[in-house]
């Protein structure tokens, strides 16, 4: 007796290689050029002399990016800098510029993927920016033509955490009691690439709190009943939720009304 | 007949795979032109359809993709551009897709040698679920009672550029963001409806937990207006910028308490005995009937936080070129920030009671009003010198002195009586002060001179000096002031990191870097708060590899793993509070993508990556047993345990030629996390995540004519999350279908 068949993951696999055989065999048969992205079709490597003629507001100042500190003539990426993550240049150069011919990273992460794996994993994580929908750019907050590439580090005249405050101006204050995490930046408590948690906490429960708010409460001996100076007993709170997620400490970015930012 | 068929469709894919084998080992890339692909336009439209037909959570499935659940229709993408005369190109930028709400319009005039003014609106969405936690010991799920949840994030702007030769270049920019909607909260609600007993073991445990959904209406607008003159004098080249920029926000939170709960306001004073010979009343018997686990009222609470802050600054930067090995930058920066604060906390029961619904005498307030002025100078000094051809090295420094005050003031309101039949107000007040200063000194090096290798260092250290002070909320009608806090503010941050990009041959390159970050945050009180003391001491410590490997043309393997482990550690009060670690964090992350081009006629993208993190925090091994903490003990305490946020994904990509019009495509995406740990339910919420997805898609792309080009899409999204007991779960079928025509 043979079974009904049913869509299981059996099935799944063993149907999406048959449908993946059969196209593969289609395509052998006709003889016409595919690209992968992120590529230009038909397109060679010119080299950064030629980008330079019209993109010099670029690549004046190439030279103190973080990517500069790359040795980006590498087999994989290309000859050039430039090319490097736009892709071949020939067609472009030769059409005097145009957006559809050369590989924009501003349209598709996958030039920036290409080797920051990581950050592919996290962009298609549930809880992420909308970079890999095109709603969003890497460029959008990072700086790739000059200077740091992570904005606000450094010796920039920017803040730390001015790439974040620039949308979500709500966190930015001023406050009448500011968290002193903030000045850690933003990222202490947030991944901006993704996370599995929601809002891109780097972690959901008590912990995210907890890796700076422990002291012991006397004599070497370690209390889980006091998390602070106070001694509070805080586990009866912490069995409800975390010490945000159980309305205790409802503003972590900083408070206008309580001196513990619980409101 | 169907068993049949699914038989022979097996067999069909084995056959073909090992087909595939066969063909498609020849590596013929080199030998193809491209020029036969598929044509870019430089001009073109793009009308989209998409649709779905989930099963399930179909919110899940919006937030998830972010596509919306009924679909939607439109351009979506409009490219147009043309010259209007020799010197000068009209481009035109477009997108409406209904559904998504995803919108764009760009009108850019360039004229070569003169400038450009363009004009643009942009507008897009953000689909949210709004969940609570999910309670597994008795399969609570409470879900929001309004799910549609969104937020749109709008931008308009307007710039013009005056570019002429020998003349200052000019740009005025004027932008007005918008951020409207409603999106979920991750702080809940709380409910005793869990099936937990006051006295489950280890006593005592809460039964109450929060996990009822909550939620934020969101209204916020950030309007800047740049004026930006650049000229280059000699070998200077100097940019001015003068801004203006404001914000008017104002964000509630809805959050709910007790849903289901609401039992009379006064039923915590009545008795439950009834006299002999009377009869009890309605109140005493519906006290009765309710276990006094859930003798709670509904409760609706809002806060509002409203601010209106207005910044006007001016930046300058000089870039100087003083020989072809050295080069000056100078920057500085001032703004003036004055903000108006606002909110109200309002927290009602449901109750019907003698004066209406009543305030709950605790954790509210009302009428919160307010200001903050922060004035910020910033300036930055970077000598970048090229001694040699391989060699360069970057000095710089940046200084920062921020003064910050604000204060606030608001009404406490009280309820008194049972039934609640008076309300007392309280004014409040509080302020705080800050002035500090900082210190950057960056050194960066860099060095080419060895064959096919590039070396780097970067080092910063940032030290900070300051002073805060601030007081307790308190009433200023029976206090002068509050508990004062009083402290010295001290930061020493050491960032570093040193790498290498080798390129070995054509066919390995390898790129390693380490870093450390050792952060030092002290706050130390003076005055009447000597004594006080907050030390945290954090390190993080990592490196990362890539290696790529291309051993032909035609396929590379790219491999990153990153290890990074964390460390920090917490002095309080001396010597009663000494140092204790409180963090010990690990994360790897091992990446893998290969990329294989057996033909020109066909490509294959794969990509996994395998994630482990864990942060340990020191409280899961502090106590012995819940409630109270006797005597050391470790590994017993079931409040809160390691945080793991560990996860694979994996995303596979092949393209082929069909047929001289027709391309095809197959993607799946998969992702999966399992973090859950239910056993913590028993003490507290369990927040592990526990989620696979898979996505598979194929799709045709299709040469009508020259003008015209079709793509197809068909897949399937299957969903399951066990955090939230399965009621996230969705699957089913997505289509999408786009026609590009040239213009």
């Amino acid at each position: 007796m043979i079974s009904p068949p049913r869509w299981n993951k059996t099935a799944l696999i063993i149907g999406g290689t048959a449908l993946w055989g059969l196209v593969l065999i289609g395509c052998v048969a006709a003889n016409r050029t595919l690209v992968a992205p992120p590529q230009v079709a038909g397109a060679k490597f010119v080299g950064t002399k030629e980008c330079k003629q019209c993109h010099e507001d670029k690549t004046d100042h190439f030279a103190t990016a973080s990517h500069a500190k790359l040795n980006l003539a590498d087999p994989k990426l290309g000859d050039t800098s430039c090319e490097a993550c736009h892709g071949a240049g020939s067609i472009h150069v030769a059409a005097g510029g145009g957006k559809t011919n050369i590989v924009n990273p501003k349209k598709s992460p996958d030039t920036c993927f290409q080797c920051h794996l990581d950050k592919r994993a996290q962009f298609s994580l549930p809880n992420s920016h909308q970079v890999m929908n095109g709603k969003m750019s890497c460029g959008d907050c990072h700086e790739v033509h000059k200077g740091n590439a992570v904005v606000g580090t450094g010796a920039d005249l920017e803040g730390m955490n001015a790439t974040c405050v620039k949308c979500h101006t709500e966190q930015k204050g001023p406050f009448v009691y500011e968290h002193g995490a903030m000045r850690e930046g933003c990222i202490s408590c947030h991944n901006p690439h993704g996370t599995v948690n929601a809002k891109m906490l780097v972690a959901r429960d008590a912990n995210l709190c907890l890796r700076c708010h422990l002291e012991s409460a006397g004599g070497g001996v370690l209390n889980a009943n006091a998390i602070n100076p106070s001694a509070q007993n805080h586990n009866s709170r912490l069995m409800q939720g975390t010490c945000w997620s159980s309305g205790c400490h409802e503003a972590p970015h900083g408070s206008n009304a309580n001196y513990h930012l619980r409101y | 007949m169907k068993a049949n068929f699914y038989l022979l469709f097996r067999s069909a894919g084995m056959l073909s795979s090992v087909a595939l084998l066969l063909v498609a080992l020849p590596n013929r890339v080199s030998a193809q032109k491209q020029t036969d692909a598929f044509p870019t336009y430089d001009s073109y439209i793009k009308i989209t359809g998409q649709a779905a037909d989930i099963t399930g959570d179909k919110t899940a499935f919006e937030r998830r993709t972010q596509q919306p659940k009924d679909g939607g229709v439109g351009i979506e993408d409009l490219h147009l551009s043309k010259d209007l005369s020799k010197t000068t190109t009209l481009t035109v930028d477009g997108k409406a897709m209904t559904g998504s709400e995803d919108y764009l319009a760009q009108i850019n005039v360039t004229k070569n040698e003169v400038g450009s003014v363009e004009v643009g609106y942009k507008r897009f969405r953000t689909f949210y679920d709004g969940v609570g936690g999910f309670f597994p010991l008795n399969k609570q799920w409470l879900p929001l009672q309004n799910e549609d949840l969104h937020l749109d994030r709008a931008k308009f702007w307007a710039e013009a550029k005056l570019a002429m030769p020998n003349a200052p270049a000019l740009t005025l920019r004027y932008t007005n963001e918008l951020r409207d909607g409603r999106k979920d909260s991750t702080i809940w609600g709380d409910t005793d409806l869990t099936g937990l007993a006051y006295n489950l073991a280890p006593n005592p445990v809460t039964p109450a937990r929060k996990i009822v959904p909550s939620y934020i209406n969101i209204g916020e607008r950030h309007q800047r207006l740049e004026a930006i003159a650049q000229k280059t004098i000699g070998k200077t080249t100097i940019e001015l910028t003068l801004f203006g920029d404001q914000t008017n926000n104002l964000d509630t939170r809805y959050v709910t308490r007790f849903p289901g709960e609401v039992v009379p306001w006064s039923i915590a004073s009545l008795s439950t005995t009834v006299p002999t010979g009377q009869v009890a009343s309605p109140q005493a018997i519906a006290k009765a009937a309710v276990s006094a686990v859930n003798w709670n009222n509904q409760i609706v609470q809002s806060q509002s936080d409203g601010s209106a802050t207005k910044t006007s600054g001016v930046t300058a930067t000089s870039d100087t070129v003083l020989s072809d090995r050295v080069s000056l930058r100078l920057g500085l920066n001032y703004e003036l920030v004055h903000s108006d604060l606002s909110g109200d906390r309002p927290i009602y029961t449901t109750t019907p009671t003698a004066t209406g619904p009543v305030v709950v005498a605790t954790d509210n307030n009302l009428g919160l009003l307010g200001g903050a002025r922060v004035k910020d100078f910033t300036g930055n000094i970077a000598l970048e010198l090229k001694p040699t051809k391989n060699f360069t090295a970057t000095l710089a420094l940046r200084a920062q002195d921020e003064f910050a005050r604000a204060a606030s003031s608001y009404t406490v309101v009280a309820a008194s009586g049972t039934p609640a039949t008076t309300l007392a107000s309280t004014p409040r007040l509080q302020w705080s002060k800050l002035h500090q200063n900082s210190e950057t000194p960056v050194l960066d090096l860099r060095y080419t001179g060895i064959k096919d290798l590039a070396l780097y260092f970067t080092g910063s250290k940032r030290s900070l000096n300051g002073i805060d002070q601030n007081t307790s909320s308190y009433n200023p009608l029976t206090a002068a002031v509050g508990t004062l806090a009083l402290n010295n503010t001290s930061e020493d941050h050491g960032n570093y990191k040193l790498g290498a990009n080798w390129k070995a041959s054509s066919i390995f390159t390898l790129r390693a870097e380490i870093y450390r970050k050792g952060h030092k945050d002290d706050y130390a009180g003076y005055g009447s708060r000597l004594g006080d003391n907050y030390l945290l001491d954090s390190t993080d410590t990592g490196y990362k590899l890539t290696a790529i490997v291309k051993p032909t043309m035609a396929l590379s393997f790219t491999t990153r793993f990153v290890s990074q482990l964390s460390k920090m550690q917490v002095t309080g009060f001396l010597p009663t509070f000494p140092a204790n670690d409180s963090l010990d964090g690990k994360n790897y992350m091992l990446g893998e993508t290969i990329d294989w081009t057996p033909s020109t006629q066909c490509y294959v993208q794969l990509n996994g990556n395998a994630v482990f993190n864990q942060i340990n925090t020191v409280y899961p091994n502090a106590g012995v047993t819940v409630a109270t903490a006797t005597a050391s003990a470790w590994n017993v305490n079931g409040v809160v345990q390691n945080s793991n946020n560990n996860y694979l994904s994996g995303s596979a990509l092949a393209g082929f030629v069909v047929d001289k019009l027709t391309d095809a495509q197959v993607q799946v995406n998969y992702y999966h996390a399992a973090n859950g740990n239910a056993v913590l339910a028993a003490y507290t919420t369990p927040y592990g995540v526990a989620v696979r997805d898979v996505q598979a898609t194929v799709g045709l792309k299709h040469k009508f004519s020259d003008k015209w080009i079709g793509n197809a899409k068909v897949g399937y999204f299957d969903s399951a999350n066990d955090t939230s007991g399965g009621n996230l779960n969705f699957h089913g079928p997505v289509a999408y279908v786009t026609l590009e025509h040239a213009l």
